[in-house]
C-alpha cells in the first residue's frame, strides 16, 4: 500500500498551477528574446547597408579627389554647361567628364528628374559619350541634385570643386562632403 | 530506476530557459558592438572629408587671410559639434595650419585632425 502510494505520487505529473506558470512564463521569455532578436536583425541589416555605402563612397571619394587634384592647368569646366558635371584634362592626357547618369532620365541636361543617379567618368577623348551613359562607373545610388535636401551636388568655382555626395540605399542615407583645389591651377 | 525516468523538473526547465535567453542576449550584445564600431568609422570618415574640405579652402585663400577660426554648426552635418582652424606662424612666411573636426558620440567627444604648412610664396 505504502509502495503503491509512492508510485502514484512520483508519477503525478505537473499540477495545474505549475502548468499555468509555465504557460505564462514561456511565452513571455520567448516574446522578449524574440523581439530582441528582431531588433538585432534589423540593426544588423541597417549596419550592413551603411557599411556598403561607406565603402563605396570612400572608394569613390579617393578616386575623384585624386583625379581632380592632379588635373592639368586651366582645364576645369562643366561639360557643355550641364550642371553637376565636371570636365577636366589629365595632365598631358585625355579629357574626362564626371557626370550623373540614370538610363530613365533620357535627356542629358541640367534637370535631374529621377530619384537616384550613378556617378560615372567618361573619357571623351576616347569617344566615350556621357549622354548615353558610357565610361567607368564610380558610385551608385546618388540622390538626385533636384531632390529636396539633402541632395547630391557637384559644383565648380574658378579654383575649387565641391563634392557633396548623398547616397541612398533602402532607407539609409549617407552624406559626406569635401572640396578639392586642383594643385596645378 | 524510477527516479531516472522522472524527466525535468519545472525548476530545471526554468533554469535552462533563463540560461538560453542569457546566452542569446550576449550574442545580441556582440552584434550591437560590431554595428556601433562600424558607425564610428562612418562618422570618422565623413569628419575627415570635412576637415580636408576646410584645408582645401584654406589653401585656396590669400596667405594673409589664413587665420584661426571656428565654424559651428556645419550646414548639412548637424551631428558635427564644430570645425576649428588653428593657425600659428612658424616664421614670417610660413604658417602651421591645423583643422580639427569634433563630434559627440556615446557621451564622449571624438575628433579628427589634419595639418599642413602654408608658405607665402
Amino acid at each position: 500500500m505504502q509502495a503503491r502510494d509512492k508510485t502514484r505520487f512520483t508519477n503525478r505529473g505537473f499540477t495545474l498551477i505549475e502548468m499555468i506558470i509555465v504557460l505564462v512564463l514561456l511565452p513571455m521569455l520567448l516574446g522578449v528574446s524574440g523581439s530582441l532578436f528582431v531588433v538585432g536583425l534589423h540593426a544588423w541589416d541597417t549596419g550592413r547597408t551603411r557599411t556598403g555605402i561607406r565603402e563605396d563612397v570612400s572608394y569613390a571619394m579617393d578616386e575623384v579627389v585624386r583625379d581632380l587634384k592632379e588635373m592639368a592647368n586651366g582645364s576645369l569646366a562643366q561639360y557643355s554647361s550641364i550642371s553637376h558635371t565636371i570636365q577636366f584634362d589629365e595632365r598631358g592626357g585625355d579629357t574626362y567628364v564626371l557626370y550623373l547618369h540614370n538610363a530613365d532620365d533620357s535627356s542629358f541636361d541640367s534637370s535631374y528628374t529621377e530619384s537616384l543617379y550613378d556617378l560615372r567618368k567618361a573619357d571623351i577623348t576616347q569617344g566615350e559619350d556621357p549622354a548615353s551613359g558610357e565610361g567607368t562607373l564610380i558610385l551608385r545610388d546618388l540622390v538626385s541634385p533636384d531632390a529636396t535636401t539633402p541632395a547630391t551636388a557637384l559644383t565648380i568655382s574658378s579654383t575649387q570643386v565641391t563634392l557633396d555626395i548623398v547616397v541612398q540605399r533602402s532607407d539609409e542615407i549617407v552624406r559626406t562632403r569635401t572640396k578639392v583645389r586642383p594643385r596645378n591651377l | 530506476m524510477r527516479n531516472m525516468k522522472q524527466g525535468f523538473t519545472l525548476i530545471e526547465l526554468l533554469i535552462a530557459i533563463v540560461l538560453a535567453a542569457g546566452g542569446l542576449m550576449v550574442l545580441m550584445q556582440l552584434m550591437s558592438v560590431a554595428i556601433f564600431a562600424d558607425s564610428d568609422l562612418e562618422y570618422s570618415l565623413t569628419a575627415l572629408n570635412l576637415a580636408n574640405e576646410k584645408l582645401e579652402e584654406v589653401k585656396d585663400s590669400d596667405y594673409s587671410s589664413v587665420v584661426s577660426a571656428t565654424e559651428s554648426p556645419i550646414s548639412g552635418f548637424s551631428w558635427i559639434d564644430d570645425r576649428v582652424v588653428t593657425v600659428s606662424e612658424v616664421s614670417s612666411d610660413l604658417k602651421d595650419v591645423q583643422v580639427e573636426v569634433r563630434w559627440t558620440q556615446k557621451g564622449g567627444q571624438q575628433s579628427v585632425n589634419v595639418r599642413t604648412y602654408i608658405a607665402d610664396y
